[in-house]
């Protein structure tokens, strides 16, 4: 039998795979702006399954202020995100290619968190940057 | 094949190398098309396309010196890429991976307190907030289609519901690395519907763009 873990990853993949395509679905009828109104619906759908009651109000406003920021950048990335769908993106070019910001988070981390680079990750941005650029020659003929 | 005679992934010239061959007008009156295909050109004699270009245009002998110096490849990716720079959803990609960054962030900054379930709790409400001043500031047209609006919708519970599952993915493995290594690699399903559903086609190099992608995002995951 497969581990707990391994089933909820692959409900994240089918989930968040899924999404690329529902985006792309929504802008090719409404505007980017619009399906963002209608996203923030549909995620504020689940709240009532989080909800954690009273508790919230016992951490420190500090965090709960980077927890609300960070909802700020999903929103944000979400809007850019279906902006390049509504602008002729393909969703199988965007969609690997905004998901090659790790590189900044790697690159940004030891000046942020003063977290050191492994060498593992240098090879990884070495790849980021080639599949980014091939991921953007758009113009050679398509198989 | 005539395309990748002239490098670079240029057009087609109009001047056609088959134009000096007495050769294909023969062919031609054998019974084959006047016109000069790819292919009949090349199936009829051993007589390149490459040869012939080089022979006739000049640019293609100024674009063969300076792939002495690049690889062509090279040259071919450098310049496709360099037409997408000039394209609005590159940009807004762009702009989308630093929303990622500066999400990537936040996230490590807050969950050092909150527990996952509370960060997506309170995170939802900045999502909100940002769905409020679009509708302030931009006035979207929420009553325009009924179907894209049901997709919009759909993206929205997806997106919460892979959260929940990857907060719960955290909670139920040992090892963090291996969940985070296993679900960053979404966008391959998200290429593979796109193909299958949306009709989507790519080229060969993007075809390998998304294997390097692949291969940086799980480098880069541990």
């Amino acid at each position: 039998m497969l581990p707990t873990w391994l089933w909820l990853s692959a409900l994240v993949l089918v989930s968040w795979g899924t999404l690329g395509l529902f985006q792309k679905l929504a802008v090719n009828h409404i505007s980017a702006s619009a399906a963002l109104v209608w996203a923030t619906a549909g995620f504020m759908l689940l709240q009532p399954l989080l909800f954690p009651g009273s508790s919230v109000f016992e951490y420190s406003t500090k965090s709960l202020g980077w927890a609300l920021l960070n909802g700020v950048f999903t929103g944000l990335g979400f809007l850019s995100l279906m902006a390049a769908m509504r602008h002729g993106g393909k969703a199988s070019i965007v969609e690997p290619l905004t998901a090659l910001y790790p590189v900044l988070v790697v690159l940004l981390a030891p000046v942020l968190l003063h977290e050191s680079i492994k060498p593992l990750h240098g090879l990884g941005i070495a790849c980021a940057v080639i599949g980014g650029m091939l991921l953007s020659a758009e113009t050679v003929p398509t198989t | 094949m005539f395309d990748g005679a002239l490098s670079s992934g240029e057009k087609r010239q109009s001047t056609s190398p088959c134009d000096s061959r007495p050769l294909m007008v023969e062919t031609a009156d054998d019974g084959r098309s006047p016109v000069c295909e790819q292919d009949s050109c090349t199936d009829s004699t051993s007589y390149s396309f490459t040869t012939a270009a080089r022979e006739q245009l000049p640019e293609i002998r100024r674009a063969d010196s300076t792939a002495t110096f690049l690889p062509q490849g090279l040259t071919t990716i450098v310049g496709a890429a360099s037409k997408t720079l000039k394209k609005s959803w590159f940009w807004y990609s762009i702009a989308a991976s630093l929303c990622w960054t500066a999400w990537a962030f936040t996230a490590r900054a807050g969950s050092a307190e909150l527990p996952p379930a509370t960060m997506q709790f309170v995170s939802a409400f900045g999502f909100l907030l940002v769905g409020l001043v679009v509708v302030a500031v931009d006035r979207p047209q929420l009553k325009k289609s009924l179907r894209g609006n049901s997709y919009a919708l759909i993206s929205g519970v997806l997106l919460g519901l892979g959260g929940i599952a990857l907060y719960g993915a955290y909670r139920a493995s040992d090892n963090a690395s291996v969940v985070t290594a296993t679900t960053s690699l979404y966008p391959v399903a998200t290429v593979l519907l796109a193909v299958a559903f949306l009709r989507e086609k790519l080229n060969r190099l993007q075809q390998l763009g998304v294997c390097f992608a692949v291969a940086a995002i799980l480098l880069l995951s541990f």
